[in-house]
């Protein structure tokens, strides 16, 4: 057998192994998250309604929507995540509280706002719930800043990409990891190619609607959704 | 176009189905061709023969991943011309490197090859592939089967290039091991 004999063979490999898009999911969905901040608001609420009497003197005692920060401190034991949320309300301790949205609040979208009264200077501390960016499924156009084109294809559980102009590609899954940055990033990790492989990323959204990735190496993207296609 | 509808194009013997191919997968099948040619003019005919290929084999065959199907009849022919290209010699390019790499592969016997030359050699390395570790496979058919440079591969793959290379190394090895196991060997 020659080597020739063996490149040949290898161009006889399996289409499946040619093609795969490996790799078990491992993708946190972020459902949960949402619910689990609903469910920690809904705890709020209920506090706030069910337990009126226990709450201390406030600035603003007639107003329903007054709760100690005990209560949300409780939150933690609720949710791990966001970070932001949590790590907000450990700076503000045991003291007496008065949101002023919370009947409103939106997770996705809100400025949830914690007013503490018994601050005299009533700081405001606020915890900030971007909408968090996450690629939809189908087919995103990727340009960075040499212009260089790629293109993805996201699904559930990651999806694959395409250099724009070789058509060479790899499959890939992709963890969004449950933090807000301040910046209004995500973080995520690509697993490109393989488990093995951690290629970190944050995700931002853009004005005009695309997303922005900042790549580990500091390259960064602009991704473009092109809609649900395939091809 | 979905490969569905350009596949029944190709049942439906219309002609539009071979626009519709080179237009989905022809820069695809031109970089195939031209990590191996390294020459363009030579890359856009091996594009064209294989689109021509596809054409003559589709029906009967109905592949069921088009893209995949191409891929190898573009390799094949681009493999073709590479050998007619240096039929007496063999130069320094890339895929020469590659070339040399797999015969790294192959133990030098002299005998025992008939032996085992009945077995078959596609089903030897799907199998070999298929104990390998999912990112040691996929750097391997970067390499062995679309023939790209350990630095594109090493970029693709978020590692620098020596990693990239005793990765290969060492898979090259368990390949050998596994060919000798299975009684191939090289000619002399």
């Amino acid at each position: 057998m020659k080597h020739e004999d063996l490149f040949r063979a290898i161009g006889e490999t399996d289409e499946d192994l040619l093609d795969e898009n490996v790799i078990p999911a491992r993708r946190r969905n972020i459902f949960p998250i949402v619910v689990s901040i609903a469910a920690c608001i809904a705890v709020v609420v209920g506090t706030v309604w069910i337990m009126p009497q226990k709450i201390p003197t406030a600035k603003n005692p007639e107003d329903t929507d007054r709760m100690t920060i005990e209560t949300i401190a409780g939150i933690e034991e609720y949710q791990a995540s966001p970070t932001a949320m949590t790590e907000t309300v450990s700076q503000i301790s045991t003291e007496t509280a008065y949101i002023p949205e919370i009947d409103d609040f939106e997770p996705e979208q809100d400025v949830f706002t914690i007013e503490d009264l018994s601050d005299e200077t009533e700081d405001v501390k606020q915890i900030h719930y971007p909408e968090m960016p996450v690629f939809m499924h189908g087919k995103y156009q990727a340009v960075d800043e040499s212009g260089e084109v790629r293109y993805f294809w996201f699904d559930d559980d990651g999806g694959r990409f395409e250099d724009g102009e070789t058509g060479m590609g790899l499959g890939f899954t992709l963890e969004y990891l449950e933090v807000y940055n301040e910046d209004g990033t995500t973080d995520a990790i690509f697993h490109i190619g393989s488990v093995d492989d951690n290629t970190f990323a944050k995700i931002a959204h853009n004005e005009n609607g695309t997303l922005l990735v900042k790549w580990q190496d500091g390259a960064k993207e602009i991704f473009t959704y092109l809609g649900e296609s395939d091809e | 176009m979905q490969d569905t509808e350009i596949i029944e194009l190709y049942f439906k013997r219309d002609e539009s189905a071979i626009a519709m191919t080179e237009k989905a997968y022809g820069k695809y099948c031109f970089s195939i061709a031209e990590n191996i040619l390294h020459n363009p003019q030579d890359s856009e005919e091996c594009v064209s023969d294989a689109l021509l290929r596809a054409w003559q084999s589709i029906p009967p065959q109905k592949p069921t991943r088009l893209k995949l199907f191409l891929a190898k009849i573009a390799r094949n022919l681009a493999f073709d011309r590479y050998r007619m290209r240096h039929a007496e010699k063999r130069s320094g390019d890339e895929m020469a490197v590659v070339l040399d790499e797999l015969e790294e592969c192959i133990a030098s016997s002299e005998d025992i090859e008939a032996e085992y030359e009945q077995k078959d050699l596609k089903e030897i390395i799907n199998a070999f592939l298929r104990t390998l570790p999912v990112r040691e496979r996929q750097i391997f058919l970067r390499r062995y089967f679309y023939a790209e440079p350990v630095k594109d591969i090493a970029n693709m793959f978020g590692l620098n290039q020596n990693h990239v290379s005793v990765i290969l190394k060492r898979t090259r090895k368990k390949l050998g091991e596994h060919l000798k196991e299975e009684g191939y060997f090289y000619e002399t």
